[in-house]
């Protein structure tokens, strides 16, 4: 086996320790992409920070040395958007398990299509040799000085419950097992881990009375078994040590065939029944000047829908308008509020200032807002009245929950006869934008919906009519009777 | 042809660790001094060491292979024409328009994690990526989405995130991995107060020197900030378009008004919408250089067409692989920060209204601007004579723009942002300290205009 095509020949000799188990590992996957057939072209290989990750630069195909754990979001990210490509994330024992450890867990129980390999040396090496999560209990380290008091993660059983296809754990120690394992782990479509032992002579042999390479080979020879020979073992004679063999293969699907078989094809039918049309402006004569609107009431009662319907009516009528939502951590409860600012003019600042227009839905809502209205001849406050107990004098009622409900039977409606209402009074969108907005954004019921619409607009006009007009409203002409 | 299989060994990459010694059936290899030495008669080629030396020092010589197969994968589909609303006149949320920019620049793929009030580009970005070819994914956490997609970038697929103030923290390092791979990506981040958590859904504008400084060392970053929905749209084709211009990550900052606001919009067919690509690289692959130097930003092939190449956050040479020579260190410094700096003709977007006789100018941008305006406005009627200066590229700091204003008369320059003061400084360091006053205003609400009038009065 030639693997010498892999890699980067320049550039050796590597930047590894003398005995570093790590290019051991290295020489294994460089040899099982080989047997499995893979061009260099097809393969994108990144990896996080520490000794296990600057392998990449080492290796002859599309490599990113990433951030310090973030190998695999790099990975997920070409996984999902250039599924083609064999994705291989190479990472350390830290890497993996500590400033990675979500992302880890998360491409398992994704099933993200990458192979990925630890690099287990139960240390982390390239800063000097503290701990790590899998350093063992009672182990030493430049952080340990005294023994480590920390239990170790189990790579294999974190891996296997978070989710993964394939899971295997090799050793440096039998390095054609585990380059046997990597290629089994290559043929998996999904995500496939393969933890290999491996070993730190600078940091954690010295430290742990593993003082040559020879003897820390042989620990850790001592401290792995063939998991097919548990039986054979006496429980105290596995304490302690690692068992090496495949533990999950089990084929499911993957990120993105779940996607391109489910959510694609919905999207995409999505996409050819619904392309939403233009607005066609009409030429309405908005009053003149800035109006500034406030529309409360109690969530649920489509507060939010009642301003977006007047804005777009008012972008309908070729006039300008924007709408802000106004809404807290609670989506279902409480209070609810929404501004337009409209006007025949571009708007500048979107927002209400001061109000000369307020809709409210509830008696709450009324006692809230009523004392922003600007105290202007053009200031209109319009109510449900059927929410309302008793009506000021100078606030324009419409029983609009009463009409949706009893002439409609949608009480769902109570927004849209106001928004009828407040065409007529205010002349602010014309009855055919509303009409339009009412046709194009109600789907359920939209026949009753219109029709609430224009009646709430022949209330309104009713009301005005009486009042003479908004600037007559203002002036409190009897407009707290209409009931 | 194979010749006779005999093991050969590479001195110059023997380390001396003697980890093949024991692994030798026939004790043919020995740790004479600080490397191996091989008795080649008692060497039986069988090549287990081979498979041991971590050091790739080993080779068994006479067992080549066939040549392996160079063979490409698929390769991206051309962008064709997408399901889109029709051209004309929308009522839309800042956030659509926003997603609808990136469909319309080419961006094929979104990552990223909930956050308010930015979560709408999310939800408008799974709803039509599926529906154009793309993939959108929702990760662990604002640092996956931020590693995905700069990988998802790299391998040849425009890519986006949205995010605001805490998830802008966590992305933060892997921002700084894209600038130094000199990766395109596009950045949202729809600012809130802060610090921590502070007031999630009111609007703020504090995040504007996190994007300037939020990683660490030292390079420079593109922001812009829209002030309309319909900037929403063509700043997000902008964004994209610069990012692939200039190899680098690209933040949009609208504040949270104008990223929820629903206003009007005149949408273009996107087939007219221009759109940049990334530079094709001229020269074979063995020539190819990922940070050649020859360029401000080097050519970048998508994945699978015969380009490998390395890239890397430690210091790196024109060819990608890491260096820690003073000198390359210094020069790719220098190149990052002047293929920004150098095109700040074509980068910087400024806004001016009524400046020309201006005697005071109201500095603001984003939402903020527009009461601003209608401030200065107001403030035209009353015969003052004001003006307004709205940075659309917020990053680089369009520094010069204002000193030439100062040179021209203008004797006041009034900031005015919701946060505590942080381009006061930048404005002061253009047209010095005695000129600059401030309005700030850092509670959750937004600054009204007449709170600017007054301070105009």
């Amino acid at each position: 086996m030639q693997q010498q095509e892999y890699l980067r020949e320049q550039h050796f000799p590597h930047i590894l320790c003398p005995g570093c188990g790590h290019g051991i590992v290295l020489g294994a996957i460089v040899r099982a992409i080989g047997k499995s057939g893979l061009s260099k072209n097809e393969i994108v290989f990144t990896s996080g920070i520490g000794c296990a990750s600057r392998t990449a630069g080492y290796v002859d195909f599309h490599t990113i040395h990433t951030t310090h754990g973030r190998g695999l979001t790099f990975a997920t990210g070409v996984a999902v958007a250039r599924p083609e490509f064999k994705v291989i994330t190479v990472m350390g024992d830290g890497d993996a398990t500590a400033i990675g450890g979500n992302h880890f867990i998360h491409a398992a129980r994704r099933n993200m299509n990458i192979t990925a390999i630890v690099f287990n040396n139960n240390i982390y090496g390239m800063t000097g040799g503290q701990y790590s999560p899998t350093t063992p209990t009672g182990a030493f380290a430049s952080t340990a000085l005294y023994g480590n008091v920390e239990p170790a993660f189990d790579v294999v059983a974190l891996s296997a419950a978070a989710g993964a296809s394939f899971v295997a754990r090799g050793s440096v120690t039998e390095p054609v097992k585990l380059e046997r394992m990597i290629q089994r782990a290559l043929a998996v479509k999904g995500f496939a881990i393969v933890e290999a032992m491996s070993t730190c002579p600078t940091t954690f042999g010295p430290r742990n009375m593993l003082k040559t390479v020879e003897s820390y080979m042989n620990w850790l020879k001592d401290h792995t078994y063939d998991r097919g020979k548990e039986a054979d073992l006496a429980p105290e004679a596995r304490a302690g040590k690692w068992p090496l063999g495949i533990f999950v293969d089990e084929q499911r699907r993957t990120y993105v065939e779940a996607y391109d078989a489910e959510v694609v094809p919905k999207a995409r039918a999505a996409a050819a029944g619904e392309a939403e049309d233009a607005i066609g402006p009409g030429a309405h004569a908005m009053p003149p000047g800035r109006w500034e609107l406030v529309i409360a009431g109690r969530a649920g009662q489509g507060i939010q829908r009642l301003g977006a319907l007047l804005a777009e009516a008012a972008i309908r009528d070729g006039n300008h308008a924007a709408q802000i939502e106004n809404y807290g951590p609670a989506a279902r409860t409480g209070i609810s509020l929404t501004e337009v600012v409209a006007s025949g003019e571009p708007i500048d600042f979107p927002l209400v200032e001061t109000p000369n227009v307020l809709v409210a839905m509830t008696q709450e809502a009324l006692s809230a807002h009523r004392g922003r209205v600007a105290r202007s001849a053009r200031a209109l406050v319009l109510a449900d009245s059927s929410q309302i107990r008793d009506l000021p004098e100078d606030v324009i009622g419409v029983p609009a929950s009463a009409t949706a409900r009893d002439e409609f039977k949608l009480p769902m409606a109570s927004n849209v006869v106001l928004l009828g209402a407040l065409a007529a009074l205010s002349k602010i969108v014309s009855l055919e934008a509303a009409e339009a907005t009412v046709a194009r954004r109600v789907a359920r019921s939209r026949e009753q919906n219109l029709a609430a619409l224009r009646r709430g607009y022949e209330l309104g006009m009713g009301v005005a009519g009486l009042a003479g007009g908004v600037g007559g409203v203002a002036g409190g002409v009897g407009a707290g009777g209409k009931r | 042809m194979r010749g006779k299989r005999r093991l050969a060994v590479l001195d110059a990459r023997c380390k001396g660790c003697g980890i093949c010694v024991p692994v030798c059936k026939t004790s043919a290899l020995t740790l004479e001094g600080p490397k191996i030495r091989l008795d080649e008669e008692k060497c039986n080629a069988c090549g287990l060491c081979t498979f041991s030396c971590p050091d790739f020092a080993l080779t068994i010589h006479g067992a080549e292979g066939k040549a392996r197969s160079e063979r490409l994968p698929a390769a991206l589909p051309p962008r064709g024409a997408i399901p889109q609303p029709a051209p004309g006149l929308h009522f839309m949320q800042g956030a659509t328009a926003c997603s609808e920019g990136a469909l319309a620049a080419g961006c094929r793929f979104y990552a990223g994690y909930p956050i308010t009030p930015s979560t709408e580009v999310a939800e408008e970005m799974a709803a039509r990526l599926p529906q154009v070819g793309g993939r959108f994914i929702q990760l662990e956490d604002e640092i996956a989405s931020m590693g995905a997609i700069a990988g998802a970038s790299l391998s040849g697929v425009k890519s986006m995130t949205a995010t605001s103030g805490p998830g802008f923290s966590l992305m933060q390092e892997n921002l700084g991995a894209a600038c130094m791979r000199e990766i395109p990506v596009v950045v949202v981040n729809v600012m809130r107060g802060g610090p921590c958590t502070g007031l999630p859904t009111r609007p703020a504008q504090g995040d504007v020197m996190q994007a300037r400084w939020g990683t660490h060392g030292d390079h420079q970053i593109i922001a812009l900030v829209p002030w309309s929905v319909e900037e929403m749209f063509r700043l997000t084709v902008r964004a994209f378009n610069l990012a692939e211009r200039y190899r680098t990550p690209v933040l949009l900052l609208p504040d949270e008004i104008t990223a929820h606001m629903r206003e009007r919009i005149l949408l273009p067919d996107y087939a007219t919408v221009q759109v940049v690509d990334r530079l094709a690289p001229t020269v074979a692959p063995e020539k190819f250089a990922p940070f050649d130097a020859a360029y401000a930003a080097a050519p970048l092939p998508a994945y699978g067409r015969g380009y490998r190449f390395h890239v890397t956050g430690l210091a790196h040479r024109a060819d990608g692989f890491p260096t820690g020579e003073a000198a390359a260190a210094a020069a790719l410094l220098d190149r990052l920060e002047r293929k920004i700096l150098d095109a700040r003709a074509d980068i910087e977007e400024v806004d001016e209204t009524a400046i020309a006789d201006a005697e005071t100018v109201v500095v603001a941008y984003g939402s903020t601007a527009r009461s601003a305006r209608q401030a200065v406005m107001a403030a035209r009627t009353r015969g003052r004579r004001v003006g307004l200066f709205r940075p659309v590229t917020l990053w680089p700091f369009p520094t010069d723009r204002l000193i030439a204003l100062a040179d021209r008369g203008v004797r006041q320059f009034v900031m005015v942002e919701a946060n505590r003061g942080q381009i006061v400084g930048e404005v002061e360091r253009a047209v010095g300290r005695r000129s600059v006053r401030a309005v700030l205003q850092a509670d959750g609400n937004p600054i009204m205009s007449r709170t600017i009038e007054q301070a105009l009065a």
